[in-house]
């Protein structure tokens, strides 16, 4: 999961203040496309780790972005979230987002110079360092209401993080000053959206029938491509893959680039009589973006390729040091049984650096090379015969 | 933050690669909509980073410049002052990195970092526009007083500065003195100096006869393997080998060949200086040298510079902490060009690098002793720190070794230039 994902749905906010009753029009009325939709006075990137976590931003002038952490095999997920530098925005992050009942929703605050809250803005990169969030129900601070929403944020201390890791908070974040919160109304530390308004558990980001009046919130829209309750028309991002119409390549994510498709959004409406249709000529035709941006990058590439100063480039080895392309079980158990003993060679040593989930992660990412990519050209030096075995010291 | 933003927003567009080619017109491949990746500096470091960066993803043009058209390794070349090693040995072109990995080498200097409007300029004109920029510009000496390294070689950078200390090893008279200095750490290559000397102490045995070495350490004691080298400097070249800690320089008369430290004047036949050290120019002209004002701080998860975007610093000039050698160095471009690679794709750099170091110590011309270590990110502090029990050193200088040391070096150079 090494993508980052943006989306505009400012309509998705509003239907919070409006307690629910279909779709409501944006008070700003139709986005205007701009040069950068997303972000028009600059922005900064708010970074940390966390448990496997659905990570959400919620600004002011109604624009949410979200990411979600990167599983790097290990119980500290990174997470990487752009914001935008002229709003104050609120997070929110979940755990176990796509079970109904075992999703935990956490608020987060900020504890700034003397004052705390949850809108905030900042200048640059920040970093929250580990923010522990509960993976379970049961592990939560407090849910009187029982919606899976603790009842109060995880709050931040900026003097404690600023210390502990540096993470710059004081020196660029600022706490909004506002007496009234647009998106928390009531004040009670918790984003609007996810309120339970008619305290059926649910919070409202996840009722289809906010007020409780048996009557399901959202229409169906007959032209909602991504069924996100946005008609295409005023959603930013038709099929809900990330990348904004303006830069989809695929608008409608049916496979065929824009420049090929009558009908970008897949509406029924062929293009040419489609007034929710970018103009092809400036729809950038970036597939090498969208691929990239969503191609994951095995953990063992980095980690294997710290073995190849001395094995060899893609464990292809030049000289007498063995090569370790294709081998994934040697790789495994040579390494374990170093860790096993004192280091007296250089290898044994360099084993003893790694756990034993990298270790797999190093043999999988070898294994998965196999022996025929190169073979040995490239060899500045001649070097003297024989194979090292690593056990180079006579002693 | 607000243009580095847009521009990984709009990364790839054909807008954008369109108004730089207006802006600029000796751009390199505006017409591609690849991402702009340029390495300065063709080192171990620099070198690393531009070839895995081609080697590991097709969306990204790399363009390393370099201005010297032959890279001489360090690593080594305390075997070309006993001539165990042609020079040409240690000589490495960048023609492979051209060839087996379309990197574009450009033969130039860079004048100007502009990291505003992210573009560097070169001695020839050219402009060059980069959407992130990789300085690998190794060390420069900071200046001592009366020190001209036109006569007093350091030959800590390979090629003329070595061979200019072989030749006058070489005319040196039976009976000379060999005085060397060794900068207060942290400087290139830890146990570069106490290896040298070692090296040459045991070339002058069997070569001058009556001849000494003069070891003046700025240091309070041998920093690296300290029992393999006092062992050497006490026992196999006993007579020959004088050791002084916290002899720190603080002048040297260029013609008289005189080091004036701390501890008093050593006048030598042959002086060998090795001035104290920081980041290359580079970084103090990006105004990135804010550790210390001497090296350049980054984070270690992407090596990015924590004073301007999208601009990293690897190899000796960055600031973490881990020692300054060429195998480190190539560790730490992996770790900047992965990086690199994941934000150029929207992701995050991977969250737990590690980096290694491993040497090898030429004690003589046939035995070699080593050095390792494994280096963890700690989340907690945000630095890279040594796993304890990684780290370690050979009990005995051995011919073993000495041997090992040759594999090592041709993995090491194949995987950095080849």
């Amino acid at each position: 999961m090494m993508y980052r994902q943006r989306l505009l749905a400012s309509s998705l906010l509003l239907l919070t203040a409006c307690g629910g009753g279909g779709e409501s029009e944006s008070s700003s009325g139709e986005p205007t496309l701009l040069e950068d939709p997303i972000f028009n006075s600059g922005s900064y990137t708010v970074t940390g780790t966390v448990p496997g976590t659905l990570i959400e931003g919620f600004c002011d002038d109604g624009s949410y972005y979200y990411t979600h952490s990167i599983n790097n095999g290990t119980s500290y997920h990174p997470f990487s979230l752009e914001l935008p530098s002229d709003q104050a925005c609120r997070l929110v992050m979940t755990t176990n987002e796509e079970s109904a009942i075992n999703r935990v929703v956490v608020p987060i605050a900020f504890q700034l110079d003397g004052g705390s809250g949850i809108a905030f803005s900042a200048s640059d990169r920040i970093d929250l360092g580990y923010i522990p969030l509960p993976l379970s129900r049961a592990a939560m601070v407090a849910d009187s209401n029982g919606d899976g929403v603790e009842d109060s944020p995880y709050t931040i201390d900026s003097n404690t993080l600023d210390s502990q890791i540096g993470g710059a908070l004081r020196a660029r974040m600022a706490l909004a000053t506002a007496l009234t919160d647009p998106l928390d109304s009531n004040r009670n530390g918790i984003v609007d959206i996810y309120d339970d308004d008619d305290g059926d558990h649910q919070p409202n980001r996840y009722d289809d029938d906010r007020d409780g009046d048996s009557v399901v919130d959202r229409t169906v829209l007959s032209d909602d491509l991504d069924g996100d309750g946005i008609s295409n028309d005023r959603d930013r991002d038709d099929d809900n893959d990330g990348i904004p119409d303006l830069y989809d390549h695929d608008r409608d994510n049916d496979g065929v680039s824009n420049d090929l498709d009558d009908d970008d959004d897949n509406d029924g409406v062929v293009d040419s009589l489609d007034s929710d249709t970018v103009s092809s000529s400036s729809v950038l035709n970036d597939g090498r973006a969208a691929a990239a941006a969503t191609a994951a990058v095995p953990d063992g590439r980095l980690l294997a390729a710290q073995c190849a100063q001395c094995h060899g480039t893609d464990g292809i080895s030049v000289s007498g040091i063995e090569s370790l392309a294709g081998e994934a079980g040697e790789i495994r158990e040579e390494m374990a049984e170093m860790v096993q003993r004192a280091g007296s060679d250089i290898m044994s040593l360099q084993a003893h650096g790694y756990s034993s989930e990298q270790i797999q992660f190093i043999a999988s990412w070898y294994g998965a090379i196999g022996g025929s990519a190169l073979s040995g050209t490239y060899n500045p030096l001649d070097s003297d015969s024989g194979e090292s075995d690593h056990d180079d010291d006579d002693d | 933050m607000t243009q580095i933003s847009r521009r990984k927003f709009l990364k790839g567009a054909a807008a954008t690669a369109a108004a730089a080619t207006a802006l600029a017109p000796g751009l390199l491949h505006a017409a591609t909509t690849n991402h702009q990746v340029v390495v300065v500096g063709g080192g171990f470091a620099g070198a690393t980073a531009a070839k895995y960066l081609a080697h590991w993803s097709s969306d990204v043009t790399v363009t390393l410049i370099e201005p010297k058209l032959t890279y001489h390794s360090p690593i080594l070349s305390n075997l070309i002052l006993n001539q165990n090693l042609d020079p040409a040995r240690l000589s490495f072109s960048y023609a492979a990195l051209a060839s087996n990995h379309g990197i574009n080498v450009v033969n130039e200097s860079v004048t100007t970092i502009d990291t505003t409007l992210q573009r560097v300029t070169t001695n020839s004109g050219q402009s060059i526009a980069y959407d992130r920029l990789i300085l690998a510009p190794g060390i420069r000496f900071q200046t001592i007083e009366g020190l001209d390294s036109t006569l007093i070689p350091h030959a800590w950078q390979g090629g003329d500065q070595v061979a200019m200390l072989r030749d006058q090893l070489q005319a040196m008279p039976a009976g000379g003195r060999f005085v060397m200095t060794i900068p207060a750490a942290p400087y290139r290559c830890p146990p570069g100096p106490y290896e040298r000397a070692c090296v040459v102490a045991d070339w002058l045995q069997r070569n001058k006869p009556g001849a000494t070495v003069t070891v003046l350490d700025a240091n309070p004691g041998i920093l690296v393997e300290p029992e393999i080298i006092n062992h050497a400097f006490t026992s196999s070249y006993a007579g020959v080998v004088e050791y002084l800690p916290n002899a720190t320089l603080t002048a040297v008369d260029s013609a008289g060949k005189v080091a004036v430290t701390a501890l008093g004047d050593y006048p030598a036949d042959v002086l060998n200086v090795i001035p104290p050290q920081e980041g290359g120019a580079l970084i103090h002209e990006a105004g990135v040298a804010n550790v210390g004002g001497r090296w350049a701080g980054v984070d270690p998860l992407s090596y990015e510079s924590t004073a301007v975007a999208n601009l990293h610093v690897i190899g000796d000039a960055q600031g973490t902490g881990q020692p300054k050698a060429g195998h480190i160095g190539n560790a730490e471009a992996k770790v900047c060009a992965d990086a690199i690679l994941r934000l150029l794709a929207g992701g995050t750099p991977y969250a737990e690098p590690m980096t290694n170091s491993a040497c090898y110590t030429p004690i003589s011309a046939t035995t070699a002793s080593w050095l390792t270590a494994v280096y963890a990110y700690n989340p907690t502090s945000r630095q890279m720190e040594v796993v304890p029990a990684s780290a370690g050193a050979a009990t005995a200088a051995t011919s073993r070794n000495y041997s090992a040391m040759f594999h090592w070096a041709n993995n090491l150079f194949a995987d950095t230039f080849g």
